[in-house]
């Protein structure tokens, strides 16, 4: 019985301790964002945008630890004809790759005009379809260089 | 049914682009541009010449252009008069986009009055840039005309100007100052239909 209770504890302090490690690191990661939306708004093209994005998803996977940069066996692949366990790559957050290089886009990547994730809005006079005078509102990073 | 279209504008020439005929929108409000020219010739007198003697006049003109911001159907009047020659030019355009056609009605209305003695070039004219749209008449000319101006998605121009002239004979006596009088009086509207 008293070992049990000793199990318990010893429990209860590693749960403890986790939820700590949680708020901290959700904590980073707010501040990241914070900043990352600070930084597109002083942006003035599009490769500083793209080089602020990349910046910050880095500095998030920094905060979660190697599980999150691909570093363990979560989401891996099991080849059953060869008996590996393979980790697949990082998605692709360039432009430049070839396309046998490109992964699945993530959130908050390489395109300027990607708005998941961005909270940046921007509103535009429109004609409407019964010829009254409206506003469109869009999200993104708004007027591009090209 | 059509799509929504994105504004455009100021156009090419700087001018501002309304939204079809919807004059209620604050925050895209309904402009144009408003011409108004008035020329007059005063008869001063005479003035000795190598042929004797030749009246001799003064020219004043107003020249004004200005942007007009309109919350609904609205017309331009103005009236002048002199004891030579009196020219009246009124106007307005405005360039629009339009996601479906819409009609609008001009109507306009001048006249001229003056003597003893009428010059034969005084004339009445109607014109807007749109084909058959004018017409000239003396000593009066009224009428309307009902304009669709079709869907644009860029910016597109509508015009249309009454110019009323008038001008008298000089008097016998060209070293007096002629006591006779030429006035000349236009009015345009538009109704957005």
């Amino acid at each position: 019985m008293a070992k049990y209770e000793e199990s318990q504890e010893v429990e209860n302090e590693r749960s403890k301790n986790r939820q700590r490690a949680t708020r901290e690191r959700r904590a980073e990661e707010k501040e990241i964002k914070k900043q990352r939306r600070e930084a597109l708004n002083q942006a003035t093209s599009t490769k500083e945008r793209r080089e602020i994005k990349r910046a910050a998803e880095e500095a998030t996977l920094s905060t979660r630890g190697p599980s999150s940069a691909g570093g363990s066996d979560k989401g891996g692949i099991y080849d059953i004809s060869t008996n590996n366990y393979s980790q697949p790559q990082r998605n692709q957050l360039g432009q430049d790759s070839s396309i046998e290089d490109a992964g699945i886009d993530t959130l908050g990547g390489s395109s300027a005009a990607d708005s998941v994730g961005d909270t940046n809005t921007f509103t535009l006079d429109i004609v409407k379809d019964d010829n009254t005078a409206g506003t469109a509102t869009f999200n993104g990073p708004g007027v591009n260089d090209d | 049914m059509p799509n929504a279209i994105l504004r455009a504008g100021p156009d090419t020439q700087g001018r501002p682009v309304s939204c079809a005929n919807d004059t209620s929108s604050s925050a895209w409000p309904w402009q144009y541009i408003k011409l108004v020219n008035i020329s007059k010739v005063t008869h001063t007198g005479c003035e000795d010449s190598p042929i004797g003697n030749i009246p001799t006049t003064k020219h004043s003109d107003s020249n004004d252009s200005n942007v007009e911001t309109a919350t609904g159907n609205f017309s331009i009047s103005r009236s002048a008069t002199s004891n030579h020659g009196t020219t009246i030019d009124i106007g307005f355009e405005f360039v629009y986009q339009a996601t479906q056609s819409f009609d609008i009605k001009i109507t306009y209305n001048g006249s001229a009055s003056g003597g003893p003695d009428i010059d034969s070039s005084s004339n009445i004219r109607f014109v807007d840039n749109k084909a058959g749209g004018s017409a000239s008449g003396f000593p009066s000319l009224s009428g309307s005309i009902t304009r669709t101006l079709p869907a644009s998605v860029v910016p597109a121009l509508y015009s249309a100007a009454l110019s009323v002239g008038i001008g008298i004979e000089f008097p016998d006596d060209i070293c007096t100052p002629s006591s006779g009088s030429a006035n000349a009086s236009a009015t345009l509207g538009i109704e957005f239909l």
